[in-house]
């Protein structure tokens, strides 16, 4: 018993430790949640948009900045690896490559933009307009950093979003598979889905099981031991 | 075992049942923030307040003994009605506390790991920082001053 319960908590923390590095997002709290629509970004090319300019088409969204040296380049050079094998950039979905960072400017992102040879067009290079719009958009997608330097600590994710910008899904760390990617905007364009209310009951029910499973156990092991002493 | 025992083990097991269901839905169903600990991180050495943006904040703590360094040395700061701030918080020695009365944040300083919690000042007025886990000679004098204006 002492040993099981450890165990069993264990697997349970396992299950529900979703996130990566940094502070990651709180699912709960976000998904089935709508991205304000009036947010203005600028893309590289220096041309200003709003958010709900491009309903009509999934939305991958990919936080990073420009500066970074270890996670941000993996995340881009995975999605550059793995975006072509599950569409066009423009066509079948958008693809936003964002900086979070308040301090990047167009210059940075124009750099980012031609150092990783991205279109910028179906898939754009974007910085919020106004540091305003920059958070309320992080908020929206539960997105947190840490300043340490000039460097950030921040969970290695990319989100998508519904044609009429739901938040839908997030993909964790720095490495994106075909498979989950090609599911996640399947999920996006609402052809499979998870009720959205019932998904952060999901723990509970989780939580629920672990404990009936534990007491179960306690009965059963219980009833073991009284039965060999009996004879005795 | 005694019929008596029996209902009390009973009945205990279900309040501990619908105690653990409540907090689980406190933090899942009502969507309450919760305090993370940022374990993979090489703790800040200063303390340092960082504007992002209007009344958007990053709130660096080093809790030392026998004070909280908020701003490169300062044990006061001042910031907007309003604001939201990202507050981590570590300590240089040893283990301290963290409480920002009148707000829900109490995170524990400890060497080796920064915690976080967001904190939104909406009522201007004097927070008062004041460490609640015991640090040694000098722990009743450590508090510090967030004035919202």
């Amino acid at each position: 018993m002492i040993f099981l319960l450890p165990f069993l908590f264990f697997i349970n923390f396992l299950f529900a430790q979703t996130g990566s590095t940094g502070i990651p997002p709180n699912e709960a709290k976000t998904l089935g949640t709508y991205v304000p629509g009036d947010i203005t970004l600028v893309d590289s090319y220096s041309n200003e948009f709003k958010l709900e300019d491009l309903k009509g088409k999934p939305i991958i969204i990919s936080p990073i900045y420009t500066t970074c040296r270890a996670a941000c380049p993996l995340i881009t050079k995975s999605l550059i690896k793995v975006i072509p094998k599950v569409g066009i950039p423009g066509k079948d979905f958008w693809v936003l490559t964002l900086t979070f960072d308040p301090k990047d400017s167009l210059e940075n992102i124009k750099k980012f933009q031609r150092e990783y040879k991205i279109d910028g067009k179906g898939w754009k290079v974007v910085m919020a307009k106004t540091k305003k719009d920059l958070f309320r958009l992080l908020d929206a997608i539960d997105f947190r950093f840490m300043t340490a330097g000039n460097d950030y600590i921040h969970p290695n994710l990319i989100v998508l979003l519904s044609p009429n910008l739901q938040i839908k899904s997030y993909l964790y760390g720095v490495n994106y598979d075909y498979l989950e990617l090609l599911n996640a905007l399947r999920i996006a364009k609402g052809e499979i889905a998870l009720p959205e209310g019932f998904r952060s009951y999901l723990f509970i029910i989780g939580m629920v099981g672990v404990v009936a499973t534990t007491i179960y156990l306690m009965y059963i092991l219980n009833r073991i031991l009284q039965r060999r002493k009996k004879p005795a | 075992m005694d019929r008596a025992e029996k209902t009390g083990l009973t009945f205990a097991i279900i309040l501990l049942l619908v105690f653990f269901s409540l907090i689980v839905y406190a933090a899942k169903g009502l969507k309450i923030d919760i305090p993370t600990c940022v374990t993979d991180v090489e703790p800040f050495q200063e303390g340092k307040l960082i504007k992002h943006g209007e009344k958007r904040y990053e709130l660096h703590i080093l809790a030392r003994m026998w004070f909280f360094d908020f701003n490169k040395g300062a044990t006061e700061i001042k910031i907007p009605a309003g604001s939201t701030v990202d507050i981590f918080v570590t300590s240089k020695d040893v283990v301290h506390g963290v409480h920002i009365q009148g707000t829900d944040f109490n995170i524990m300083a400890i060497p080796g790991t920064v915690g976080y919690m967001r904190v939104k000042f909406e009522k201007p007025g004097v927070y008062h920082v004041v460490c609640h886990e015991f640090c040694g000679v000098g722990h009743h004098a450590m508090q510090g001053k967030i004035i919202v204006e």
